[in-house]
């Protein structure tokens, strides 16, 4: 057999099954079929290949019982549970192209869920403009002081302004007596109206009481001074030990 | 025509949740589609197992199923990355069929004889001596009714190489039916 005829039955073991499905053109067709006609062992090939397939494809196909099907079709109402699982996502992209539309809920869920965390965050830690008290008559006077002496990005400060009809009891005094670090709650009434009046009125109502919170506040407070000054000495030594 | 016409309705109705349609969409070719399960993975239990896998895959990716290929090309490609996925954790898997297997086969089959039954072993056992590849091309063809382009698609393989898979294992299978005097 020549070279030329051993490549045109390799050729033809690839096109045969072209012919065997019926997808070859019209002219391919004839030319292979003129082929066979003086070729021996391509006519085997092909007559022995459709035997093999013929046998394969007479044995009885397999199958389920049918109430083993209806049973797994039955299972398909059930709704099945939102897995947040890594792997579901990615076996879907995988294998279905609907898991495109399963990640487009999943990027619209997450989106939303995670907007609606910022908003909340923002809302907690924003201060908010409430009513302005003199510091006196709240006897919040140094405020809660949160401290961290070696540290002033540590320093909020959150001012208690005076109400205008008490600027001139500016908290002059209270800011000396405060210094670095402490935290005041500001309230500013400038764009808050006659409902902020009115809780001034009740603030003032629990002066009493009140005085006795400023008491025990400024107890408080020395007692964050002596805290201060504790760590301020022990920082120190620190120092002291590491040199 | 018809069928066409038929499998696009109740693709449609599947589309909209309506489970009976579904069942009627997968019963076109539920037994092909056991068929290849069950030869790919040499055991019956295993084959409902992988069935049940994919029309679970298959139900819920339908909304995104375009029509861009054959429903049945669709349908066998899911199938067989789920029998992939599912072989690839069992790789120790012996797919050499048992006689016992073979029987309990045949409880499925209502008109199975000794001839056919006889036949199958034959053919099982021959495609135990196939390579994955060639095993896979050959199923997918035989079962799926798959193009070779859309199986050089599927297996991400040359259309040539598929080509040669196939060509290999009818020619395996055929000097196992001659050895055993089918042809």
């Amino acid at each position: 057999m020549s070279f030329k005829h051993e490549l045109i039955c390799e050729e033809f073991s690839r096109e045969m099954w072209k012919l065997l499905d019926g997808t070859l053109p019209a002219n391919e067709r004839a030319f292979w079929e003129k082929h066979m006609l003086s070729c021996t062992e391509c006519r085997l090939l092909l007559e022995e290949t459709e035997k093999v397939l013929y046998v394969y494809e007479s044995v009885p196909a397999q199958d389920i019982s049918e109430e083993k099907f209806n049973r797994i079709i039955d299972s398909l109402e059930r709704p099945r549970p939102v897995s947040l699982c890594i792997s579901n996502i990615i076996n879907n992209i995988t294998w279905l192209t609907g898991g495109l539309s399963f990640l487009r809920h999943k990027k619209t869920a997450f989106a939303l869920s995670f907007s609606l965390t910022l908003i909340m965050l923002l809302l907690i830690y924003k201060p908010g403009k409430v009513s302005s008290v003199s510091p006196e008559q709240t006897g919040i006077q140094s405020g809660a002081a949160i401290e961290n002496s070696t540290s002033s990005e540590m320093k909020d400060e959150i001012k208690i302004e005076p109400q205008k009809e008490m600027a001139d009891e500016a908290p002059a005094k209270t800011r000396e007596e405060s210094g670095q670090g402490r935290v005041f709650i500001q309230w500013n009434t400038d764009n808050v109206g006659s409902g902020i009046r009115q809780v001034s009125n009740s603030i003032e109502g629990m002066e009493a009481g009140l005085g006795r919170s400023q008491m025990n506040s400024e107890n408080w407070m020395m007692s964050a001074a002596e805290m201060i000054s504790e760590i301020e000495r022990l920082e120190k030594e620190l120092k002291d030990s590491a040199f | 025509m018809e069928k066409n016409l038929l499998e696009n309705q109740l693709i449609e109705r599947s589309r909209n949740g309506d489970t009976r349609a579904f069942g009627q969409l997968i019963k076109l070719y539920r037994r092909q589609l056991v068929t290849y399960l069950w030869k790919l993975s040499g055991s019956m239990p295993e084959a409902e197992d992988l069935f049940q896998d994919t029309l679970i895959k298959v139900w819920q990716g339908l909304p995104g199923y375009r029509h861009q290929h054959k429903f049945s090309s669709w349908l066998f490609s899911i199938a067989h990355n789920v029998a992939m996925d599912a072989l690839r954790k069992n790789k120790t898997r012996q797919n050499i069929f048992s006689s016992d297997e073979v029987q309990a086969a045949d409880m499925n089959t209502p008109d199975s004889d000794y001839e056919a039954e006889e036949l199958r072993g034959i053919l099982n056992e021959a495609l135990n001596t196939l390579s994955e590849k060639q095993k896979r091309v050959f199923l997918l063809r035989e079962h799926g009714d798959m193009t070779f382009k859309e199986i050089s698609e599927l297996t991400n393989e040359p259309v040539n190489t598929v080509l040669g898979h196939m060509h290999y294992a009818v020619e395996k299978l055929r000097k196992k039916l001659r050895i055993k005097n089918v042809i």
